[in-house]
C-alpha cells in the first residue's frame, strides 16, 4: 500500500524538519511545500508554527498562503494545525493587540491563565508534558480516549470561545482547563507538539492522517 | 504509590495544580563524544552523543540537552550535523548549547532541528544577544544557561564551562536575562555537577522562588532520592540528569514510575 502523502507548509515559523521526520517515521510520505499552488493542491496538510501570531499571519497572507489554505480546506483536504498553527485556524487572536486569523474555525486566542497562583509562581510560558482529556467525538477524541498519555506543550496563549462541538481535547494549566485539541470535519488542531511528544505523538499523526478519507 | 511530593503540589495532571517537572537528559559534548566531568573537571568519555540521546529517548527522557563544553573556548560550533542526525531518531524536544554567538549560529542549529538554544558565556559577554535571539525566534527558543558557583551566601555565574569567573550574581543575572527575553533558565550547580551527591537545594529554591520563566535544575542527581529531596524544597519545571543516566545507574522510566506510579507512559 502506498504511503499517504502529507504536505507540511513551510512559511518560516516552526520546526519543519522535526515535523518532517516525525511524519516519515509515522509511516506517512511527507513533503515540504511553500508555494500557494502546492498548498492548494494538497490532500493532507500540516500547518506547523512557533512564534508570534501576528507576524506569522502576516507572512501567510503576504505569501498568498491564506487563500491557498482556504482553497485546500474547501476542496476537502485534511488539515492539522500544530501549536501556533492551530491558533491560526481561529477567527482572531488577542496576542499583543487584536489580529485576524484564518477564520476556518470558530473561536479566538487569548492569554493562558493559571487558576490559582500556587507556589512557585506562575511562569510566562507553560512548558510541560500534560494529558489530554477527550471531548465529544471524532478522530482526535478517539485517539485521546484510547491513549491516555502525556503530550509536550510549550505556549503562552490558548484557544478560547471555541464552538463546543469542535472541542476534541481539554488539558489543564495550573488548575485551569483550556482547549488543547479541536476538530471539525476535515480540520483539526492540537496545541501541543505531536512531533515532539514521543510515541504517543507519532501515533496520533499516523492515526489522524491514515483515517482521512481517500 | 508512596511519594515525597508535598500535598499542595501533588500532581495528577487532571485539573490539579502544577505539572510534574520534565525529565531532561543532559549530554555534555567534547569533540565527537559525550563526556562527563566531576565539577566540570576530570572529564571522561561516555559515548557517542546521538546514540546516547536515542537511548535516553527510548528510555523515557522527555527532552535532550546537548552542551558543547569546549565550543566557547575554541570559538567554534560543530553541533549542527550532530543535531541533524539526532533528530531523525529522537522525537522529544532538543536543546543545544555551546558556542552560540550570533543569530546566525542559533539559526543554523534551529534549522538543523533543534527546538531551543542555550547560552552561557556569549550571553554574559554580550547580554543584548539574548534580546536579538528572542526577537528573531521568540522567547520560547531562548534558554539562558547559568553555571552557579556558591560563594557562601550567594552564587556567582561562571563562564567557559565553569572555568572562568564573571563576577555576576546569579539571581541578578537571571533577572537581567529574563528582561532581555530569555524564555527559560538552565541553572547548573558547579559545586554539585557530576558528583551524584544531590542537587544544590538552596540554589534550586532561590532560583525557583524568584524566577518568572520556567526553570531547569541541573547538577548533582545521583539517585531518585535526590529528586525527592529537591521536590520537597523546590518545584522547577524541569530537572536535568546526566552522568547517573549515562552510566546506567538510573533509568528515566524508573524515575517516572517512582513519582507517578504510571506503568504505561512513554
Amino acid at each position: 500500500m502506498a504511503k499517504k502523502a502529507v504536505s507540511i507548509i513551510d512559511y518560516g515559523f516552526g520546526n519543519v524538519r522535526s515535523v518532517l521526520n516525525a511524519l516519515e517515521i509515522s509511516g506517512l510520505d511527507p513533503t515540504v511545500v511553500s508555494k500557494p499552488e502546492d498548498v492548494a493542491n494538497s490532500e493532507n496538510l500540516v500547518l506547523p508554527g512557533v512564534g508570534a501570531f501576528a507576524t506569522a499571519m502576516n507572512v501567510i497572507v503576504e505569501k498568498g498562503l491564506a487563500d491557498a489554505i482556504h482553497e485546500s480546506v474547501n476542496s476537502g483536504a485534511k488539515v492539522l494545525g500544530i501549536c501556533l498553527g492551530m491558533q491560526l485556524l481561529f477567527e482572531r487572536s488577542f496576542e499583543f493587540g487584536e489580529h485576524s486569523g484564518l477564520g476556518i474555525l470558530e473561536g479566538s486566542v487569548g492569554p493562558l491563565v493559571a487558576a490559582q497562583d500556587v507556589s512557585p509562581k506562575a511562569k510566562s510560558t507553560h512548558i510541560s508534558w500534560t494529558r489530554v482529556d477527550p471531548e465529544s467525538s471524532g478522530s482526535l477524541a478517539d485517539w485521546f480516549s484510547t491513549h491516555d498519555d502525556e503530550y509536550y506543550f510549550v505556549h503562552s496563549f490558548a484557544a478560547q470561545q471555541v464552538a463546543q462541538d469542535t472541542i476534541a481535547g481539554i488539558s489543564h494549566y495550573r488548575g485551569n482547563p483550556f482547549v488543547s485539541a479541536v476538530e471539525k470535519d476535515n480540520i483539526a488542531g492540537v496545541q501541543f507538539h505531536p512531533e515532539r511528544s514521543a510515541e504517543a505523538g507519532l501515533g496520533l499523526l499516523s492515526h489522524f492522517f491514515a483515517a482521512s478519507v481517500e | 504509590m508512596e511519594t515525597a511530593t508535598p500535598d499542595h503540589l501533588m500532581d495528577t495532571n487532571r485539573g490539579s495544580e502544577v505539572a510534574f517537572p520534565r525529565l531532561v537528559a543532559r549530554l555534555d559534548i567534547k569533540g565527537p563524544n559525550v563526556i562527563k566531568g566531576v565539577q566540570f573537571e576530570g572529564l571522561r568519555v561516555m559515548g557517542d552523543p546521538s546514540q546516547l540521546a536515542e537511548h535516553h529517548y527510548h528510555d523515557g527522557a522527555q527532552e535532550i540537552l546537548f552542551i558543547d563544553t569546549v565550543a566557547s573556548l575554541y570559538g567554534r560550533n560543530n553541533l549542527a550535523s550532530l543535531v541533524e542526525t539526532t533528530v531523525q531518531n529522537v522525537f522529544v524536544p532538543l536543546t543545544v548549547g555551546g558556542g552560540i554567538r550570533s543569530v546566525q549560529d542559533a539559526s543554523a542549529l534551529l534549522s538543523a532541528g533543534a527546538d531551543k538554544v542555550a547560552l552561557n558565556t556569549p550571553a554574559i559577554k554580550r547580554p543584548e544577544l539574548l534580546r536579538e535571539l528572542a526577537e528573531e525566534f521568540g522567547s520560547q527558543c531562548v534558554v539562558v544557561s547559568i553555571q552557579a558557583k556558591s560563594n557562601g551566601e550567594t552564587w556567582e555565574a561562571l563562564t567557559e564551562a565553569g572555568r572562568e569567573h564573571s563576577g555576576r550574581n546569579v539571581l541578578d543575572w537571571l533577572a537581567e536575562a529574563t528582561d532581555l527575553g530569555a524564555g527559560e533558565v538552565l541553572i547548573t550547580s558547579v559545586d554539585k555537577d557530576g558528583t551524584g551527591q544531590g542537587f544544590d537545594l538552596n540554589l534550586a529554591q532561590s532560583v525557583t522562588s524568584v524566577s518568572t520563566i520556567p526553570v531547569v535544575v541541573s547538577g548533582g542527581f545521583g539517585d531518585v532520592n535526590h529528586l525527592d529531596d529537591l521536590l520537597m524544597s523546590a518545584w522547577p519545571e524541569a530537572v536535568s540528569i546526566g552522568r547517573a543516566a549515562h552510566m546506567g545507574q538510573v533509568s528515566f522510566k524508573a524515575i517516572r514510575q517512582h513519582f507517578t506510579g504510571d506503568e504505561t507512559s512513554s
